[in-house]
């Protein structure tokens, strides 16, 4: 009778633990009525958020490794910041994380072997004997970072690789296609790669195409003293991880055909579209925004868009876990019900991705050297984000629109700094809701008191 | 007659020595070829090192392949979950045993976006007949697992394979990224302790991973990379040890040389001092004879002037002392002759010879030798007779003229044997003087008619034949016929003896 009551009580709690998920999925339509009678293309907006981290939980361990580019362009304040920066790191890690540090130039160094950040000042001590030299073989210098991460790999540690680089891959792939195998290849093995480009040498496609493919963070860094500003900001972000090895599942319903994906790359197979992210932080939305075909429906029909299930490593638990949500559409000849029912959270998200999509159009055709229709292509963006922005009324849509227009006006100066910063502001709104349009309009509007101080 | 040593001396030395250089040179070539050898198999040894490394690498990749593709559940789901989840595989593609293919769907509408991408990557391999699985090992069985690779955009592609137990052959695309990120996190980092650098290579030439420092005066060696990645090379530099020791190398070669080039001198030097030693004492020999020669004509002469007065003295009765005073002026006639060709000759070694031009009545000059060698030959029952037809004086000197004849003449009595005639004959055309010495003795055979004009030789050296002779006549006597600017041979004439013609320049 005991025991049946404590594993009552046990199982009680264990669903207790179940509901409270790491993970807030909300799976909405950018309408969700519709005008009766016709075919329609709408918007599935499927968003995941991290939960509040509770700091008396035990920190979840990290498997860290450090891939720093030490070629000759590094020398001088470059190389410097980047010391710094990495020991900063080290520092901020538990003594029983697992850390090692590469560097690379013509060929690969194994500076410190995966090892327990217990002794910190030795690593330390390393890291500051590194100079510079050579070339850059960055294909290596990670495929050699995640060596060393696989001696301690585990699905309940955090397995990051921070690449920092400031120059084109000149030893070894330097495609970007080639850097996305890999980073497809390490996503698989629960390693993401974020990548730091510092000045304004290195490959942004090569850098943001490993990011995005093993679901790791992008920073377009243009002055070496915001190195050790950016690692710190790393590392939170690494301690903010809430879940892992997160799999969305989009089941349409019969009929409903999936068109396309805004801004990320998932399977379309049929019915189905599935994506898989390597983490998810707290407080920060990730989300997909899926183009659906919904075929016509009779006035007040409800019926079923799709079914969206997530699965996920719960890191605070260390055990699987999954949520699920149906989203369903009505049907309505009344035009009021159907304006009534627009989600403005989810139509800012598409427009954002929309323009997104059209400011790398935009760089598409600056790269083929139509500058004019490049030019015009961003104005046009911004033009359409403020008008949006008048129906949406959102902040983040109008920072967005003269971020466009700024981009646009500065297209035929300063190219190599200017693409690296519209690639990461590109990067960054297709992988995180909102966060990070703010950090790209300062980047381009300095406040009154930066402009002071300048 | 100093540089007819120094140069047979010189090049004593100088010809050894090109030797040794030679041998020297050809030793270190041989030294360095085998340090060479030795280097270009300690590179190929670290080659073969490394691929093992890279086999080693390869194999583990298979395994983990081969376990991610034995499957039992065929479905379109499960084949999906292993691209999706399996670090080293982007796509799978399944063929049923009689090659049509299972997955992905025929039908374009059931191929998700990355599998329609995955056809089309594939196309060339598929358009090519390419069958999977369907290769035979040596020994006749087919094997249950292998590489496929081609070529699609700018690279090479790889495809490893897998036999299912129901037959079906699934194949699994391994990005080339991800395979050669496997082979690079196994081979060694730079830090690598002898001074040699890889490099790993694309089948275009492009550099994908470097490791080891390359000395910068290197030696490079290629291999390629074990299967499936056959198309990639590996290279290794490491010092050439033989250009760094060349200087060392040819510093002691330089060394042996001037060794041997300095005791070669030393011997050289010697040599020239002894043989310039014997040269002196020799000279002073010729010196003392032609001292001595000088000391003997005096008294010679005044033999020869008191033997001719007393003669014109004696009573026309006292035959026989006249017959005794003519030996004796024969005699010293005779011996004057000796005295003339020894200090003749040791003039000419000197190359003091210089004739005293004046113009000779020929006819009297030739006339007073016949007078003195009629007695003498006659002695030996020869016939001298003189055919002297000169007309004019030429101008040459007498003595040396007299000297030629007289050695011709005295060779005749000497060497002609006895009882034949002897003919001398002078002619003159308009430009020259002929002079001829005809005997009838046993000859000159061809073969010697010109040795015997060299110093000391004697067509006989046996001394039982009975000839005296210093050797140096005929040598005297044409080296004073060309310092007058004519000739003497010797030729055959018809008939037996020997014909001796002196030739002079009519000027």
């Amino acid at each position: 009778m005991k025991t049946f009551l404590l594993s009552l009580l046990s199982a009680s709690l264990m669903a207790g633990a179940a509901h409270a998920a790491q993970i807030e999925l909300k799976a909405e339509v950018a309408k969700s009525v519709l005008p009766a009678g016709q075919k329609h293309l709408t918007h599935l907006k499927v968003g995941l958020t991290g939960i509040p981290v509770n700091q008396d939980k035990p920190r979840t361990p990290v498997n860290l490794a450090i891939v720093l580019d030490r070629s000759g362009s590094m020398n001088g304040p470059k190389i410097d910041h980047a010391r710094s920066a990495a020991c900063l790191a080290v520092r901020s890690l538990a003594p029983t994380d697992i850390v090692s540090i590469i560097t690379f130039e013509q060929g690969v160094e194994i500076l410190v072997p995966a090892t327990k950040a217990s002794d910190q000042e030795g690593i330390c001590r390393k890291i500051r004997e590194i100079r510079t030299a050579g070339g850059t073989a960055l294909f290596a210098g990670v495929s050699k970072g995640a060596e060393e991460m696989r001696k301690f790999l585990s699905k309940e540690s955090i397995n990051r690789v921070i690449l920092l680089s400031d120059g084109q891959a000149n030893v070894g792939p330097n495609s970007p296609e080639a850097l996305a195998e890999l980073g497809s290849s390490l996503i698989k093995e629960g390693i993401s790669v974020t990548t730091i480009g510092l000045g304004t040498g290195y490959n942004e496609d090569l850098m943001t195409k490993l990011a995005e493919k093993s679901d790791g963070r992008h920073a377009f860094v243009d002055q070496p003293d915001q190195l050790t500003s950016i690692f710190a900001d790393e590392i939170n972000s690494v301690r903010s991880v809430v879940a892992q090895r997160i799999r969305i599942e989009i089941l349409c319903d019969p009929g409903v055909r999936p068109v396309r994906v805004l801004g990320r790359e998932p399977i379309i197979a049929g019915q189905k579209v599935s994506l898989d992210l390597n983490q998810i932080y707290s407080q920060e939305e990730k989300y997909l925004i899926l183009e659906v075909e919904v075929p016509n429906g009779t006035n007040g029909l409800t019926r079923d868009l799709a079914r969206v299930e997530v699965t996920y490593d719960n890191l605070a638990t260390r055990e699987p876990e999954h949520v699920n949500q149906t989203v369903a559409v009505k049907f309505s000849d009344n035009p009021v019900e159907v304006e009534n029912s627009v989600n403005k959270k989810v139509m800012i998200s598409t427009v954002t991705q929309i323009a997104t999509c059209n400011s790398a159009w935009a760089i598409q055709l600056r790269d083929k050297g139509n500058i004019k229709e490049a030019k015009q292509a961003l104005l046009d963006n911004g033009a359409y984000l403020s008008n949006e922005n008048i129906y949406l009324g959102s902040d983040e849509l109008a920072k967005l629109g003269t971020i466009n227009i700024v981009d646009g006006n500065n297209i035929d100066q300063d190219w190599e700094a200017n693409r690296k910063m519209m690639k990461d502001t590109n990067y960054n709104n297709s992988q995180t809701q909102g966060k990070s349009v703010e950090g790209a309009y300062n980047r381009r509007i300095p406040s009154p008191t930066e402009k002071v101080k300048k | 007659m100093k540089s007819s040593i120094v140069l047979p001396l010189l090049l004593l030395v100088a010809l050894p020595l090109a030797g040794l250089a030679w041998l020297g040179a050809r030793m270190v070539d041989g030294e360095r070829a085998r340090v060479r050898e030795g280097l270009s198999q300690v590179m190929e040894e670290r080659l073969a090192e490394m691929n093992n490394v890279i086999s080693q690498a390869i194999q583990a990749t298979e395994r983990e392949l081969t376990q991610a593709l034995t499957i039992t559940d065929e479905s379109t789901d499960s084949l999906r979950e292993i691209s999706r989840s399996q670090r080293l595989i982007q796509q799978v593609v399944l063929f049923a045993a009689d090659g049509l293919r299972r997955h992905p769907s025929m039908k374009a509408e059931e191929q998700s976006n990355e599998e329609a991408a995955f056809l089309e990557r594939t196309a060339s391999l598929w358009q090519s007949g390419v069958r999977l699985g369907s290769t035979f090992n040596e020994n006749g069985s087919s094997p249950d697992q292998g590489w496929q690779a081609w070529f699609h955009g700018n690279g090479p592609h790889y495809l490893y394979w897998h036999r299912l137990v129901s037959g079906n052959v699934l194949a699994a695309e391994v990005p080339t990224a991800s395979l050669l990120a496997e082979v690079i996190a196994k081979l060694p980092a730079s830090q690598i302790s002898d001074a040699s650098g890889f490099q790993l290579t694309d089948p275009q030439g492009t550099s994908w991973y470097e490791w080891g420092t390359p000395p910068t005066q290197s030696l490079t060696k290629r291999a390629p990379l074990p299967a499936p990645l056959s198309a990639w090379t590996m290279s290794v530099q490491m010092a050439d040890v033989v250009g760094q020791s060349a200087s060392p190398w040819n510093l002691q070669l330089v060394l042996g040389l001037a060794t041997a080039a300095i005791v070669m001198g030393l011997i050289a030097w010697h040599l020239y001092r002894e043989s310039s030693r014997e040269m002196r004492l020799a000279g002073q020999r010729v010196s003392f004879v032609n001292q001595v020669s000088h000391e003997l004509k005096t008294p010679l002469t005044n033999i020869s002037l008191y033997a001719e007065l007393a003669e014109q003295r004696l009573p026309e009765d006292a035959s026989a002392a006249r017959e005794y005073l003519q030996v004796v002026t024969t005699e010293s006639a005779r011996l004057s002759r000796l005295i003339s060709n020894v200090l003749t000759f040791s003039k000419h070694q000197r190359g003091s010879l210089q004739p005293r031009l004046a113009e000779v009545n020929l006819q009297e000059l030739l006339s007073g030798i016949v007078e003195q060698f009629r007695p003498v030959l006659a002695a030996k029952e020869h016939r001298l007779n003189a055919d002297l037809s000169i007309t004019r004086t030429v101008r040459t000197d007498a003595d040396m003229v007299g000297q030629i004849v007289g050695n011709l003449l005295s060779n005749v009595e000497k060497y002609a044997g006895s009882g034949g005639e002897v003919i001398l004959c002078a002619k003159q055309s308009p430009t020259a003087t002929f002079i001829s010495v005809r005997d009838h003795g046993p000859g000159i055979p061809p073969a010697h008619q010109e040795r015997i004009f060299e110093a000391f030789y004697r067509v006989s050296d046996n001394l039982s034949d009975g000839h005296s002779g210093t050797g140096l006549g005929l040598s005297i006597a044409r080296d004073l016929a060309r310092s007058l600017g004519g000739d003497l041979r010797c030729e055959t004439p018809p008939g037996t003896g020997a014909l001796f013609i002196l030739t002079l320049p009519n000027p």
